[in-house]
C-alpha cells in the first residue's frame, strides 16, 4: 500500500499533464501512487502519459471534475490522498513537509499549503484579469491539501451535481463537523497555472451570495452521509 | 399563502430533504420528509388547503392532519422561515412524491445551533488573510 495516493483529474490536458506528473515524480517523498482519471479527453491526454509507466490511467466518460476526483478516491490505496489539477505542478518538498506536519499533529486530518499562480503566456498577451490573478492568493485551495482518507469516509465524496466550487462545498462539510481538522502551512508548495482555458479561476471572486447555497448544500450532503 | 423569508433565510431541497439556514442567527433547520415536502410546497405558493388535500389523499393519513399541519406552519412562521402573505395561493393539489413519506406522516422541524459560529462568519470578508479561515466570534 502506498503512503500517499495522488489523484489527477484530467480533461483535455495533453499540453500540461506531463509537467504535473514530473513534479510528482520529483518529490522528495516517493512512497506514492499516481492515479490519472481521464474524464473523456479528446486531445490525446492518454497518449501523453505513455512515457510514465508508473502512472495508473483510468478513463471515464466525461462527467466533470467532482466525479473524476471521486473515481480516483475510490481507486486509491493510500491512507492519505492528494490532488493535483492536470495543468498545475508541485514544489518538490510539498509532500514531505505536509507529511511531517501530519505525523507531528495526529489530531489534524488535512494540511493545505499556500500557492502561487504562474503562467507561460507572454506578458503582452495576458488579459487584465489574468494579470490580476498572477499576483493574488485566495484563502484556502483544496487542491493543495494532503488529506486523511477518513474525512471522505466520514463526510462523503465531492458532490458531482456541482459544476464548480465542489471543493469549497466539501471543505465546508469538514468545517461544519470538524472545524479544527485543517491546517495551512505557510509555505508556497503549489503552483497554479494561468492559461486561456482555466475553468475555475473565474470563480476566485466568490461572493457571499454564492457561498450561501454551498453552506446549504453542505448541510444537505452531511445529513445524507449521516443517515447512511 | 406563504413565502420564504428571504431576507433572513436561505432554503434548499435535495432528494426530498430540505434545509434552511438563518444567516442572521446561525441556526439551521432540518425537516422530516413530509415536513420538507410541505415546506417546499408552501414556498412555491401552495395554499394551506391545497397542501392538506395532497397529504390527506395519501393512504394511511392519520386523522387530525389539519391540526397537525396548522401547528407545523405556525412553527415555521415562529422560526421566521416563512411569512404569511395576503394572496390566495395555488389550489391544485398535485400528489405527493413517494419519498415524501419516508418518515411517515410526521411533520417536524429540528433546530440546530451547534455550528452557528461558522454559519454566521462572513466567509468572504471575515477571512484571515494568511490562513483563509473565517474569523470566529469570541464566546461571550
Amino acid at each position: 500500500m502506498p503512503g500517499v495516493s495522488v489523484i489527477i483529474p484530467a480533461y483535455n490536458a495533453a499540453d500540461y499533464i506531463g509537467e504535473a506528473v514530473e513534479s510528482i515524480l520529483a518529490q522528495n517523498y516517493q512512497d506514492l501512487e499516481i492515479i490519472v482519471v481521464d474524464d473523456g479527453s479528446e486531445d490525446g491526454t492518454a497518449d501523453t502519459l505513455k512515457r510514465f509507466p508508473m502512472v495508473r490511467l483510468v478513463k471515464i466518460p466525461h462527467s466533470g471534475i467532482a466525479a473524476a476526483r471521486n473515481t480516483g478516491i475510490s481507486l486509491a490505496g493510500g491512507e492519505l490522498i492528494a490532488f493535483v489539477d492536470a495543468d498545475d505542478r508541485w514544489k518538490k518538498d510539498k509532500l514531505e513537509l505536509q507529511l511531517r506536519y501530519l505525523q507531528l499533529h495526529p489530531e489534524k486530518a488535512m494540511v493545505l499549503t499556500r500557492y502561487r499562480n504562474f503562467t507561460d503566456l507572454p506578458e503582452k498577451s495576458l488579459s487584465k484579469e489574468q494579470k490580476e490573478l498572477l499576483g493574488r492568493e485566495v484563502g484556502r485551495l483544496m487542491v493543495t491539501a494532503l488529506i486523511r482518507r477518513e474525512l471522505f469516509d466520514s463526510y462523503g465524496l465531492f458532490d458531482p451535481s456541482l459544476v464548480y466550487s465542489e471543493d469549497t462545498e466539501w471543505m465546508i462539510r469538514v468545517d461544519l463537523r470538524r472545524p479544527d481538522a485543517m491546517y495551512k502551512l505557510d509555505d508556497f508548495l503549489y503552483e497554479r497555472r494561468i492559461h486561456n482555458r482555466n475553468i475555475t479561476l473565474t470563480h476566485d471572486n466568490i461572493s457571499l451570495e454564492m457561498m450561501r447555497p454551498l453552506y446549504a448544500k453542505a448541510l444537505l450532503n452531511l445529513r445524507k452521509e449521516e443517515k447512511k | 399563502m406563504y413565502r420564504l423569508n428571504e431576507e433572513k433565510v436561505f432554503y434548499d431541497i435535495a432528494e426530498g430533504q430540505a434545509v434552511v439556514i438563518n444567516f442572521t442567527t446561525g441556526v439551521y433547520y432540518a425537516f422530516s420528509s413530509l415536513g420538507s415536502e410541505v415546506l417546499d410546497r408552501l414556498v412555491k405558493g401552495d395554499s394551506f388547503e391545497c397542501v392538506l388535500k395532497a397529504v390527506q389523499a395519501c393512504d394511511g393519513c392519520p386523522e387530525g392532519m389539519a391540526v397537525q399541519l396548522k401547528a407545523y406552519i405556525s412553527r415555521l412562521i415562529d422560526a421566521e422561515i416563512i411569512l404569511e402573505t395576503p394572496e390566495a395561493g395555488n389550489t391544485n393539489a398535485d400528489p405527493l412524491p413517494g419519498n415524501a413519506l419516508m418518515d411517515g406522516f410526521e411533520l417536524f422541524v429540528d433546530e440546530h445551533s451547534e455550528v452557528k459560529d461558522i454559519l454566521m462568519a462572513d466567509p468572504i470578508h471575515d477571512v484571515d488573510v494568511d490562513m483563509g479561515w473565517p474569523i470566529m466570534k469570541e464566546d461571550n
